[in-house]
């Protein structure tokens, strides 16, 4: 069935969903590609392919799940179109991380892991030293080359890399701890 | 988040950043494959990335004015609330002009999104094996694998490739040969046997010295470092060396192809290598011993003590109205045959249909049976050839009413094996149309589409002991769940049930019915007053194998 384009609070209801879960779509889509680039693509044909098919999605339905389940179509539809060059995890790996994602996705306390998790990363990149803080964001900024911020500050990309790595390792450690609190509180 | 090893963190850190190599990325997956808890811990680091990445994008506004104009981000890659509305205010317009569109536009392929058809990949089958051995790191190729462009590194043994273009090859180890598309491989050194229908003329194997192209029916070929031999069996092909003129070489007759070109007949006159006789009575041997084989492990496990009821489905069975339970009951209670009715049909089983198989796929189609007694455990083992999930619920042992202590046994459509044992029926049902208190335990998705066809040996355990409920997949475990205490009941009952099918639900007086008839085979079903071990389970689907899956 075709989605009814003059009904408006069909459309609503769906940028209402999407919205709300869109994130979460990211991150699931991210876990098989191996770009934001690729990412942004997949995601782009997958909000396509969720608004045409909205018509056949059963409101009582978990919107997540159909969702994931749309996405990774779409990736391994983008996958097999790549370019043979791309290093890009083999189909049958990809199947075993979207079966797990998936299943991690489907969990009711997902989206308010999820949430938590935002809130403690927000905290932990509050502690970092302010460089480092915006070297990260700069670096996660859509459409930001590594190799160009490293070329204006005439650093080698592979200090950069390091420099990243030691920052993200820093949160992850931040995070878990803040978290493991909370769960004591 | 502690990494199992340094070596785990420099993969992990160098995927995220996409500077992984190709063969690191290899080993990679290698170790992400056995390993659950390093995709985990790929999973927590990529999704930190993702919460980075959407961080990024929110306080981008800020970097703007800090950072020099070259670093920002194009506006087509500004993702949150730019595209989405313009793609789908772009895809609304699309679709209604489409609907308002006058009769010549073809809708059906407008409306249909190409991406809802399934594809595969490959350009070949592998039809056949025949003790094979593989070179180091090869993947072990079976029976009913698609193979795809990619090498080939047979160490011994035959394998017979069927081509999509109608060429058959039969390859004979130590050879290595790479497929390049459905009309051609290159055979980098070894043995080759081709058979070429007319429908498939024009295959071609190519060779270091040269290539061979086949007019129809049958040639040998011998790849050499130095030098390839063809030998022309039945038919007529052209030989293209890469020097010098190519020459059609006609049944009988054999060449030599070397760097500068082509050498008239041979001297040592090399044997052709093994073909499609050899591998078909290799294999015909092999089903034999196989079936053999499993004959014995039936017979044995007609007395395991623990079996409710085992269908083995065994040769004697082909022309009886019924499936019948040949477990031993020792303590006298009667067999529990299962009837078939209406078209309830067999076809060929495992082993070259060297035993039938019940195929219930029709929704008039049932094979039903009465189970009286009370039990402790469930354990369901049973050999499947699904054609496809076409049932939004697919049947593979059902209890009728699904009264309280009964089982239901299926599979979901996107591919979950499932296993639920009704509670107790006198409670309201948790949501609209479902019956009484029970709980689904699901396997993750085990379904891919080139399992279709193929044998497939399913396995599910309820334990209300260990208040356990597992799920197995050709002896591999898929899962393990607990029972939580509201679920748990002690007495297991079977009752009225079928096969494959669902035809009795909910109501006596009711003729509606859900179809979740199984579409594919079933050609073994045994069913124990226990919970198998993971071990045990391994061992049936061993004793039970057909080498070709």
């Amino acid at each position: 069935m075709p989605p009814d384009s003059d009904n408006s609070d069909h459309y609503e209801t769906f940028v209402a969903l999407f919205a709300r879960h869109e994130g979460n779509l990211r991150a699931f889509t991210r876990s098989l590609l191996p770009s934001w680039e690729d990412v942004d693509e997949v995601m782009q044909r997958t909000a396509l392919a969720l608004w045409r098919k909205f018509a056949q999605f059963d409101l009582d339905t978990v919107f997540m799940k159909w969702a994931c389940v749309v996405a990774r179509f779409e990736v391994l539809a983008y996958r097999r179109k790549m370019a043979r060059d791309r290093l890009v995890f083999s189909e049958s790996i990809m199947e075993l991380l979207a079966d797990e994602a998936q299943a991690e996705a489907e969990v009711s306390q997902a989206a308010a892991l999820g949430s938590r998790e935002q809130r403690a990363l927000d905290a932990c990149l509050e502690k970092l030293p302010e460089a480092k803080r915006e070297l990260v964001m700069l670096a996660y900024t859509p459409g930001v080359q590594i190799t160009d911020i490293a070329a204006k500050q005439g650093r080698r990309p592979n200090t950069l890399y390091m420099t990243l790595n030691r920052i993200r390792q820093d949160l992850m450690h931040c995070m878990e701890a803040s978290l493991k609190q909370e769960e004591h509180a | 988040m502690n990494f199992e090893s340094e070596q785990e963190q420099q993969w992990i850190e160098a995927y995220v950043n996409g500077i992984l190599d190709a063969d690191a990325l290899g080993a990679f997956e290698v170790h992400l494959r056995a390993n659950s808890g390093a995709r985990e811990r790929l999973r927590r680091y990529l999704r930190l990335d993702a919460q980075l990445r959407a961080k990024a994008a929110d306080v981008s506004p800020l970097i703007e004015a800090w950072q020099p104009k070259k670093l920002v981000a194009k506006p087509a890659t500004r993702w949150r609330s730019t595209w989405l509305p313009v793609a789908l205010a772009a895809s609304i317009a699309v679709l209604a002009t489409l609907w308002l569109w006058p009769q010549k536009m073809n809708l059906p392929s407008v409306a249909l999104s190409e991406s809802e058809e399934t594809t595969l990949q490959g350009y070949a089958v592998v039809r056949r094996v025949l003790q094979p051995e593989w070179a180091d790191g090869e993947t072990a190729r079976r029976s009913g694998d698609m193979l795809a462009e990619g090498k080939l590194r047979l160490q011994s043994g035959l394998i017979q490739i069927d081509f999509f273009c109608g060429a058959t090859v039969v390859v004979q180890g130590p050879a290595e040969l790479d497929i390049t598309s459905a009309w051609g491989a290159t055979c980098v050194s070894g043995r080759l046997r081709a058979v070429v229908p007319p429908a498939a003329r024009g295959f071609r194997i190519l060779t270091a010295q040269g290539e061979v192209e086949d007019l129809g029916t049958e040639f040998a070929l011998f790849v050499q470092p130095g030098a390839s031999q063809v030998q022309v069996l039945e038919g007529k092909v052209i030989v293209h060396p890469n020097k010098g003129a190519a020459r059609e070489v006609l049944g009988g007759d054999a060449l030599q192809l070397k760097p500068e070109g082509l050498q008239a007949t041979l001297t040592d006159h090399s044997p052709a290598s093994a073909g499609l006789s050899e591998i078909r009575s290799g294999d015909a041997e092999r089903e034999s011993r196989e079936f053999a084989q499993w004959e014995a492990h039936s017979q044995k496990l007609r007395s395991d003590p623990r079996l409710i009821a085992y269908y083995p489905m065994a040769a004697d069975d082909w022309t009886d109205t019924a499936l019948h339970d040949r477990s031993l009951h020792a303590d006298g209670s009667e067999p529990c045959d299962a009837i078939l009715l209406g078209f309830a049909n067999r076809l060929p089983g495992r082993f070259d249909a060297k035993k039938s198989a019940l195929d219930v796929k029709r929704p008039d189609a049932r094979a039903r049976v009465q189970i009286p007694g009370e039990f402790s455990a469930f354990t369901f083992s049973a050999w499947v050839r699904i054609d496809s999930l076409s049932r939004l619920y697919n049947a593979l042992f059902m209890g009728d009413n699904y009264n309280t202590g009964e089982p239901h046994w299926q599979i979901r459509e996107d591919g979950k094996l499932m296993l639920s044992v009704m509670v107790d029926d006198t409670k309201e049902p948790m949501k609209p149309g479902d019956r009484g208190f029970h709980r689904l335990y699901y396997s993750p998705p085990f379904w891919q589409e080139s399992m279709s066809g193929k044998w497939l040996h399913l396995a599910s355990t309820y334990d209300p002991l260990r208040r356990e409920v597992a799920h197995f997949l050709n002896g591999v475990e898929l899962s393990r769940e607990q029972i939580p205490d509201k679920f748990h009941i002690a007495t297991l009952r079977i009752g009225a049930a079928e096969i494959g099918s669902w035809g009795l639900p909910f109501k006596a007086n009711d003729a509606q019915f859900a179809v979740r008839n199984l579409n594919g085979r079933m050609d073994e079903l045994a069913i124990f007053n226990a919970a198998l071990t993971a071990t045990e389970i391994k061992a049936l689907h061993a004793a039970g194998t057909p080498t070709e899956e």
